[in-house]
């Protein structure tokens, strides 16, 4: 077996070793008659989605949350081909929901709640869906602060999710999808509805 | 075969996320039309202890077993029984035609079960005599009935007077661990708050153990873990360590599970002498950095409590070397110091001139060092005993001051049943 453009990702390293870019190599010359099939494939994947977070303040009279988020991941996808189910590895974050609470002293602060998610887990295409479930740490940064207060926090927690994507759009090349997933971490009392598109830009073809 | 296994994990995954919720509150149930006791004045707080003894129960024992003891509080009367650690939370009041009702609730504290309680004194010439505030002469019996939940008294009860208990007062502390119920329990109400303190007394409690730490800007506030966390916490904005917020932010941002408000420590200690009779309040320090305004605030609470007759101490517990180390600073500083205890190192306690001892009970009832700490003038209250096997175990063995539990109903029953009364120390104590 032989490589062919995969220079084009800077992946020449795993091509000498018999991985073929198949998304290199399809913008290219037909491919030859005589290549196997591919077998499997890494894909790579980024999503961005609006966020939708459950909470409340401690106090709701005197305070109020905005739960709209917006979020960013990475995802890289190790996808068998004679299997409908594959593994993945995603990582991103971006901010959780923000708001403004009252001390009893009458001074208003302002909260932020962001978030970093590292997750592995498994999905299953049937079709153009795709069901993924991922389970991994959580690294919570929240920050509280007023005029001349500030007070800020990082925490380790896990969270999980569950997701659903239609894939509406396939090209040789790439393929772009919209998906819902739900998140929690129970730690650290969150609990989100993502709603954004995933896009799969590039793919290393194994045969 | 490979989408059921996926869906199986998915549905597993979302419900271990769900699923996270804490224990089913069992609510404190009311009377439906209002109960009886808002029908005449309170009963009197000087007829209260003349009520407190060994009671059969000659109706009732599916609920009670066959002997209850009867202690009181603060316009609190209070049942305890060894049968599933099972308390009654009574108030008294004195209706007309010499009537003396005590209506409340019953609670099982281990699980969720909870009713309604209404009993009347049956003799009206005793009752009579308590409502005037005079000792009764008159046998002590009392009937009524009881339910489940909400649900209306239909369940016969009836209880009768039988012995004196052996002297608790000041001599054996109930200490509540920083509640009236665990929080894994039902109560409804978060430990080490000002809602839990009163309720603790209503469940037995002649004492309680809070857990104190110190916000950013150096307010001692009553909370046990290191960090706000989604467990014992409300509010989204509620995180961090206890030591990254100022109070102000606290107040702001974060509630108990149950909805309370995180209470200071100085507002706890008034709470304890003004609105219970408990004996002392054990502040567990979990942080070194607490101890000094701890200490300013036990000094001036138990100041107040000479001031007004109430026989009430705080004590500070010297939890861990670095306590001791601030204690020890602290003590050099000062011109006066509070009671202290210590907790890991009973030769201490003699060292430091502290008041008790509080073992944990892991390491056995250590009945040698009882001996030890006893012979310096100190007490020993045991932290934390549940269990009825080991209360009756430690109570037998070591005949301690006291223990800390989330059982104190089940503590103070089994210590009037099996227990004997802790000799004096050697010196006059505040405990």
């Amino acid at each position: 077996m032989r490589a062919r453009s995969s220079t084009r990702f800077g992946l020449a390293a795993l091509s000498s070793l018999g991985f073929t870019s198949g998304a290199a190599w399809a913008e290219s010359e037909p491919a030859p008659a005589e290549l196997p099939p591919i077998v499997s494939s890494l894909d790579f994947e980024a999503a961005a989605y609006l966020s939708l977070t459950l909470g409340e303040t401690a106090v709701p009279d005197v305070g109020s949350l905005n739960p709209v988020g917006a979020s960013a991941f990475a995802a890289i996808r190790y996808v068998p081909r004679q299997f409908p189910f594959h593994v993945f590895f995603q990582t991103g974050g971006g901010l959780v929901a923000t708001g403004n609470t009252t001390g009893p002293s009458g001074t208003e602060y302002s909260n932020v709640i962001s978030a970093l998610f590292f997750s592995p887990g498994v999905g299953l295409d049937i079709s153009a869906l795709r069901l993924e479930v991922g389970l991994g740490p959580a690294l919570i940064f929240a920050s509280t602060s007023a005029k001349d207060e500030s007070s800020s926090s990082v925490s380790l927690a896990v969270a999980g999710e569950v997701g659903l994507s239609y894939r509406f759009l396939e090209k040789t090349t790439w393929a772009m999808s919209a998906g819902v997933r739900y998140q929690a971490v129970p730690g650290a009392g969150l609990e989100s509805i993502y709603l954004g598109v995933q896009v799969r830009f590039g793919s290393i073809a194994y045969r | 075969m490979n989408f059921k296994l996926l869906s199986f994990g998915a549905s597993f995954v979302v419900a271990a996320l769900l699923g996270c919720e804490g224990a089913a509150i069992a609510p404190i149930p009311a009377f439906a039309d209002g109960g009886l006791l808002r029908l005449g004045p309170p009963l009197p707080q000087v007829s209260h202890v003349p009520l407190e003894g060994h009671f059969i129960v000659k109706k009732g024992q599916e609920l009670l077993g066959d002997d209850v003891v009867l202690t009181t509080g603060k316009n609190t009367i209070v049942l305890s029984t060894g049968k599933e650690a099972g308390v009654v939370a009574l108030g008294g009041a004195c209706l007309a035609e010499d009537r003396l009702i005590l209506e409340g609730h019953w609670r099982y504290p281990r699980g969720t079960e909870i009713g309604l309680v209404r009993l009347e004194l049956k003799d009206k010439a005793a009752a009579r005599e308590l409502c005037a505030g005079s000792l009764p002469t008159h046998p002590l019996r009392f009937v009524g009935s009881y339910g489940q939940g909400s649900q209306a008294v239909d369940r016969a009860l009836d209880i009768e007077y039988d012995a004196p208990l052996i002297p608790y007062r000041g001599r054996f502390f109930s200490v509540a661990h920083h509640g009236a119920c665990e929080p894994s329990d039902t109560c409804g109400v978060s430990p080490n708050t000002l809602e839990t303190m009163l309720l603790s007394e209503r469940y037995g409690a002649t004492a309680m153990e809070v857990d104190v730490r110190v916000t950013k800007d150096g307010v001692p506030i009553l909370f046990h873990d290191p960090g706000f966390n989604a467990s014992s916490t409300r509010g989204s904005f509620c995180r961090g360590s206890v030591d990254s917020l100022t109070f102000d932010q606290v107040q702001a941002n974060c509630r108990l599970a149950n909805g309370e408000k995180i209470p200071t420590l100085e507002q706890g200690l008034d709470v304890l002498l003004d609105a219970t009779l408990m004996d002392f309040v054990y502040l567990d320090l979990k942080v070194p950095d607490a101890l000094v305004e701890s200490s300013k605030l036990a000094l001036k609470i138990n100041k107040r409590a000479q001031e007004v007759g109430r026989d009430f101490a705080a004590v500070v517990a010297l939890t861990k070397d670095s306590v001791t180390q601030e204690w020890l600073r602290f003590k050099d500083d000062s011109d006066e110091v509070p009671p202290c205890l210590v907790e890991y190192d009973p030769v201490l306690v003699g060292e430091l001139g502290c008041v008790a001892w509080g073992p944990t009970w892991t390491a056995g009832p250590r009945t040698d060092d009882v001996k030890l700490v006893r012979a310096s003038g100190a007490r020993v209250v045991y932290w934390t005993l549940n269990d009825d096997h080991f209360i009756d175990q430690y109570l037998r063995e070591a005949n301690p001051d006291g223990a800390i539990t989330a059982r104190t109903g089940l503590l103070m029953y089994l210590y009037q049943k099996i227990g004997q009364v802790p000799p004096e120390v050697k010196e006059p104590s505040p405990l």
